[in-house]
């Protein structure tokens, strides 16, 4: 059968609920960010020993989702699975909105954000951040490039180029995210390769976490038939990546505790770190991945909807959890100039570092997400990205 | 005397009086041989560092940081978000409890971590090897802060309202790390402000490249490390006695 | 056409209010031009006000990345000329009246520079009170002093207000 999209009606007071408050989460967030401008760093959280701090957390969150929300996308138009054609649409422009959500935190929350035009020229071949411009901005191109071949019928013979492009542009750009922590030789909790491929299969999870949820609030919302067989798929990539994503930390970690110079570092993170032990073992491990696993394979939960709502949800906390753990544990840990000796000076050396977000950064954090969700949720409306119906007779290829 | 005599008189002294004249320049030049002019551009034919001998290095005393602090119109203060471009580590040994002291700035290394990953280019290295940010043209972005091994650098959190020094400026969002006096090594003056505080002289400051330099001579003759050696950067600052 | 009529008396209103408008420009105050010490600029004055920028500009580059220090196009030795003495006495090329200032805010053009750059000769604020020499406990620093009277009265000895800085610098 036919699938058919459609504009999104967004006539109901729900819809104007969501975009109104989501747009004041935009609003709040953009004050933030001309307070940090205009009063500098100093009112936020953020200081000399954690550089970077809740806005990172966000922010690369939402660029990693951006890259594995358009997987839903690539399968259909790289792997050649039929059955997520219907969904590929929704799946681009998620990337695109996901991305600019994210590079929107990124860029206000620079200590001299009316410079940041100036990375266009001024380029560093060797840093991470100069390639970043030109894999951001190439991400855009080519999603919008695949998410144009998908609306208009003339754009087809692009296809292919917008859907092998995409892919693969989208694999430099995450392995670029991985290898902005990878490339930092001093810091005991990055300075490895293993990073970027870390960030690839987190990608696949919380991009596809993110999707499958806003495809439910769009569906459930607009009370647009949504079937098990579409419901089915997106949950078995899921348990898929839940357990790629284990691997990945598993090794990781591993390979950190066999190495006797990386003790101290693996004892802060899994055992007393407090807040980022906790972080770690409850919110990435447990509520991030052991409980949607098991909601998501069970045979009595698996194939319920209010169930994989949950575990999405839970994936997306899980993968703040292990953002903040990465990022912000990662330079909680003092650096170790003198190994065997304990360190101490005014500038904090040989402490954990402290840091508490201030109110400021929480704002730009949950701006940037709102900016990503505001696009989205205006795009469906004035774009036919949603199929009218992904009930099983229509979804479903075996169906009937 | 007649007058053959006095005129060889005149012309032996105007002669000695030339060839001394001569000399000066020369004698002159070779003292200032180290020394640019202003029009000149920094060249790798000098590599400047540090040699600082730890054992004589006085736990508890803060001198070269207080030099620095007021050679560049820093606060001085100690909290989360202040700058401070040098500061004495206190280092007490795991095993042994035995304690001793160093100070810890930007190591100006060869292959600096901090420019590599500048998206900018802001944070380079100079001909000569002292490592800088060009706050013309840097972001904010804080990712060299991230890359430095030495936790050199620090971001100006807030507004410094006209009252940085004329020679030394520093602007909020902007990050920054010890110049290595780069405005005293360009006026010739060859020095830093924490090598010249130090009461036991423990801070040389010298041309890495060159053999006839008391730096070079001393890193030629006595055991001296780099701090995280394993990293191969290649500091120009170097340590005795750890 | 059909409302040709319209357009003459559009154009006419215009006409009519032309002298309205630069009488409104004329409201806002020319630059005030100080004498600056010395003969004469570095450059023409034609120059200067023309290229000051791209000068300015090209000598950073040459000062930061090559260790060139020449006088002639430093902002320190602009400085060192045009910083003349405002109300409170104190050299600085910021504030009402005050050279860089002045022409800027006519222009309406913003001045980056001095969100870093002393906008004072070189030797006024080593002598500034608020600079400790030592650290010490209590000691108040400038920042600390301005961050809490940051809408209050200007900070003591800063020769400049908060208020006037504003107009120049965000």
């Amino acid at each position: 059968m036919h699938i058919v999209n459609r504009e999104l009606d967004g006539n109901s007071a729900g819809y104007w609920a969501l975009l109104g408050g989501l747009g004041l989460l935009v609003l709040i967030g953009l004050f933030a960010a001309y307070n940090m401008e205009h009063h500098g760093h100093v009112i936020t959280g953020m200081n000399n020993q954690i550089v970077w701090g809740l806005p990172h957390v966000f922010a690369v969150f939402l660029i990693v989702a951006a890259s594995g929300a358009l997987n839903v996308a690539s399968v259909a138009g790289v792997f050649g699975k039929k059955a997520y054609k219907p969904l590929a649409p929704l799946s681009a422009l998620l990337a695109i909105a996901l991305l600019a959500g994210g590079l929107a935190v990124l860029m206000l929350d620079l200590g001299r954000a009316d410079r940041a035009i100036i990375t266009a020229w001024e380029i560093n071949p060797t840093s991470v951040f100069s390639w970043n411009v030109v894999l951001y901005s190439g991400f855009f191109g080519f999603a919008a490039m695949y998410l144009w071949t998908m609306l208009d019928k003339t754009a087809k013979p692009l296809y292919p180029v917008a859907a092998y492009g995409a892919f693969i542009w989208r694999l430099i750009l995450t392995t670029g995210t991985g290898l902005i922590f990878g490339f930092l030789v001093a810091r005991q909790a990055y300075a490895t390769g293993l990073l970027a491929l870390m960030f690839i299969i987190y990608s696949l999870l919380y991009g596809t976490a993110v999707y499958l949820l806003v495809l439910m609030t769009a569906y459930l919302g607009s009370k647009r038939p949504l079937g098990a067989a579409v419901q089915r798929r997106l949950k078995n990539m899921l348990v898929i990546f839940i357990a790629a994503s284990f691997y990945a930390t598993l090794v990781y970690h591993l390979t950190n505790v066999y190495f006797a110079k990386q003790w101290d570092f693996e004892r802060f993170i899994l055992l007393d770190g407090g807040l980022y032990t906790n972080l770690f073992w409850i919110g990435q491990v447990v509520i991030g991945y052991a409980i949607p696993f098991i909601l998501l394979a069970a045979p009595n939960t698996r194939d319920n909807r209010a169930a994989l709502i949950a575990a999405s949800i839970m994936i997306v906390v899980g993968a703040l959890a292990q953002m903040y753990v990465t990022i912000i544990g990662g330079q909680a840990f003092p650096l170790e100039l003198f190994p065997g000796f304990t360190e101490s000076s005014s500038f904090f050396d040989g402490q954990i570092h402290a840091y508490t977000p201030s109110h400021w950064e929480w704002m730009l954090g949950i701006g940037g997400l709102a900016i990503a969700l505001v696009a989205v949720t205006f795009a469906v409306k004035i774009l036919r990205i949603l199929p009218e119906s992904l009930a099983d007779e229509v979804a479903d290829p075996h169906a009937k | 005397m007649n007058q053959f005599e006095q005129y060889r008189r005149k012309f032996i002294g105007g002669a000695l009086a030339a060839t001394g004249a001569a000399f000066v320049p020369g004698v002159m030049l070779m003292e200032v041989a180290h020394s640019r002019s202003p029009e000149e551009a920094a060249s790798n034919k000098n590599r400047w560092g540090l040699l600082i001998d730890t054992t004589k290095c006085g736990n508890g005393c803060n001198e070269c940081v207080t030099a620095c602090n007021t050679e560049h119109g820093l606060s001085g203060k100690t909290g989360l978000q202040d700058s401070q471009w040098i500061r004495k580590v206190e280092l007490t040994n795991n095993k042994t409890n035995a304690t001793h002291s160093l100070p810890m700035m930007c190591q100006h290394c060869e292959e600096p971590p901090c420019v590599d990953v500048c998206p900018t280019g802001a944070s380079f290295k100079r001909e000569d090897g002292i490592v800088l940010v060009d706050r013309h043209i840097c972001i904010g972005c804080r990712y060299c802060m991230m890359a430095c091994p030495y936790k050199a650098r620090s971001l100006v959190h807030e507004d410094l309202n006209d009252t940085q020094l004329a020679h030394m400026p520093r602007g909020k969002g902007c990050v920054e790390s010890c110049t290595l006096c780069v405005h005293k090594v360009d006026a010739g003056e060859n020095t830093t402000a924490c090598a010249q505080a130090c009461p036991e002289q423990a801070i040389l400051f010298g041309d890495l490249n060159d053999p006839a330099s008391e730096i070079a001579q001393r890193l030629a003759t006595y055991a001296s490390k780099e701090v995280r050696a394993d990293l191969g950067l290649n500091t120009g600052v170097r340590y005795s006695g750890i | 056409m059909l409302a040709s009529w319209l357009k003459s008396a559009a154009l006419g209103l215009m006409v009519a209010l032309l002298p309205l408008a630069s009488a409104s420009a004329g409201d806002v105050p020319k630059p005030v031009i100080q004498k600056a010490k010395g003969e004469q600029c570095v450059e023409d004055t034609d120059y200067m006000r023309r290229n000051h920028m791209k000068v300015l500009n090209h000598h950073r580059d040459k000062t930061m990345h090559q260790g060139i220090r020449t006088k002639q196009h430093s902002l320190k030795n602009c400085i060192e000329c045009h910083a003349t003495p405002n109300a409170e006495g104190q050299r600085t090329v910021l504030g009402k009246d005050q050279f860089c200032q002045s022409c800027h805010t006519y222009a309406a053009v913003q001045v980056d520079c001095f969100q870093c750059h002393s906008s004072k000769p070189a030797g006024s604020t080593a002598m500034h009170p608020i600079i400790p020499a030592q650290t010490g406990v209590g000691a108040q620093t400038a920042a600390s002093i301005r961050h809490h009277a940051r809408s209050a009265a200007p900070a003591v000895g800063s020769g400049v207000s908060v208020k006037d800085l504003a107009g120049v610098i965000k």
